[in-house]
């Protein structure tokens, strides 16, 4: 009985798109239109990327669609991204929010498959570094409040139309957003002093 | 010269008198009875829990006895991660306490920050930097024999050296030799 003959120069399979991201960026590019900036289906984590101004009308899209029904704000993180040399202007600051449907439960072939479940979503949000304004998706899903504070506390995007933001983890004098990749640690807080990483 | 039991003439009185000092029974009560403060930062909290469980049984050296109070205790076990938030507290705290006051720092985070030491933004690079420490107990967590050595040593400590507790500005020489280095 002879196998058959390995194939090397066979491609490789296509990595599973994520069927809640494609369907998701079908429905936000009709809707929205060139609002749309970049959906990636494969991968770890799949995600659509809108434009600042249309989040809030993307989070509406996705949360009142009764194919997607997103309907908690599981996350809020953000992602710093500075410039790697000056002239590449000031950089940008992502923000993330992990979506989840608990409307829909995953059917049990999703479960089973290679796509780790159909009721995730990810929109992303990229804003410039020194203007990070976005507006808040709190009307939305109301629980967005405190990861919208945390990502102001640690990161300083700061969210529009929303009650004023205010530290959430951090002491309220903290000096600046420390996940910023610029952040300069102080030389001492309330007199104790901090060791700088260069002399730890 | 200080009197012995010897200088007693009578030999009724030898058998029923005990002469010491008022400084070593005070200090023999002390070592004898460090009343913890319940108060856990993080994870080493949970070893200090077990420590004082039935396992462990911290009674066994009369500092099972933890006092939800800090005007009640007179050691204070500091058991995991101080951020800069948590320093502020844990010296107010260690003031509320009545004299004489010992305090054990509990695992890597308490002892120089830790895991958290090198790039970490918020936790303090060692609880000495706030209060004066008497021993340090290695580990991530210490395991239960680890925080009851610490207290055999402290109470060794004690009757070896006086029930004194270190003076509360002893924090400062730390401040100062961590701010030459980072001047430096």
């Amino acid at each position: 009985m002879s196998e058959p003959a390995a194939t090397p120069s066979a491609p490789a399979p296509a990595a599973p798109a994520d069927p809640v991201t494609a369907l998701a960026a079908r429905k936000l590019r009709a809707a929205l239109g060139a609002a749309v900036l970049e959906v990636v289906e494969t991968g770890r984590h799949p995600y659509v990327r809108v434009a600042p101004g249309a989040i809030v009308a993307a989070a509406t899209l996705v949360r009142d669609d009764p194919e997607l029904a997103m309907d908690c704000c599981h996350l809020v993180t953000g992602v710093d991204w500075p410039a790697k040399t000056p002239a590449d202007g000031p950089g940008e600051l992502e923000v993330v929010y992990h979506l989840v449907s608990y409307a829909r439960r995953p059917a049990a072939e999703v479960l089973r498959s290679k796509v780790k479940s159909d009721n995730f979503l990810a929109l992303k949000v990229r804003v410039p570094r020194d203007k990070p304004e976005v507006p808040s998706v709190m009307g939305v899903w109301v629980g967005a409040d405190w990861h919208e504070r945390e990502t102001w506390d640690l990161l300083g995007v700061r969210f529009t139309g929303r009650p004023p933001l205010r530290r959430i983890l951090l002491p309220e004098d903290w000096p600046g957003h420390p996940l910023r990749k610029d952040w300069e640690y102080p030389v001492e807080y309330h007199g104790i002093p901090i060791i700088p990483p260069e002399g730890r | 010269m200080s009197p012995s039991a010897d200088d007693l003439y009578d030999p009724e009185l030898q058998q029923s008198v005990l002469l010491t000092k008022v400084e070593w029974v005070k200090d023999w009560g002390r070592r004898n009875a460090l009343w913890p403060m319940a108060f856990g930062l993080a994870c080493c909290a949970m070893e200090m829990m077990a420590t004082a469980a039935t396992k462990y049984d911290l009674d066994r050296f009369g500092s099972g006895v933890f006092r939800a109070s800090p005007r009640q205790s007179d050691l204070m076990i500091v058991a995991g991660t101080v951020t800069h938030k948590m320093a502020p507290r844990v010296r107010r705290l260690y003031d509320q306490m009545p004299d004489p006051k010992y305090a054990i720092a509990m695992g890597a985070c308490v002892i120089g920050g830790g895991p958290y030491s090198r790039f970490g933004y918020h936790v303090v690079q060692g609880v000495d930097l706030v209060i004066p420490v008497d021993i340090y107990v290695p580990g991530c967590p210490p395991r239960p024999e680890a925080l009851i050595d610490a207290i055999r040593k402290l109470q060794e400590r004690i009757r070896v050296r006086g029930g004194k507790s270190l003076p509360p500005e002893d924090h400062l020489k730390n401040r100062e030799r961590i701010l030459a280095m980072s001047a430096s």
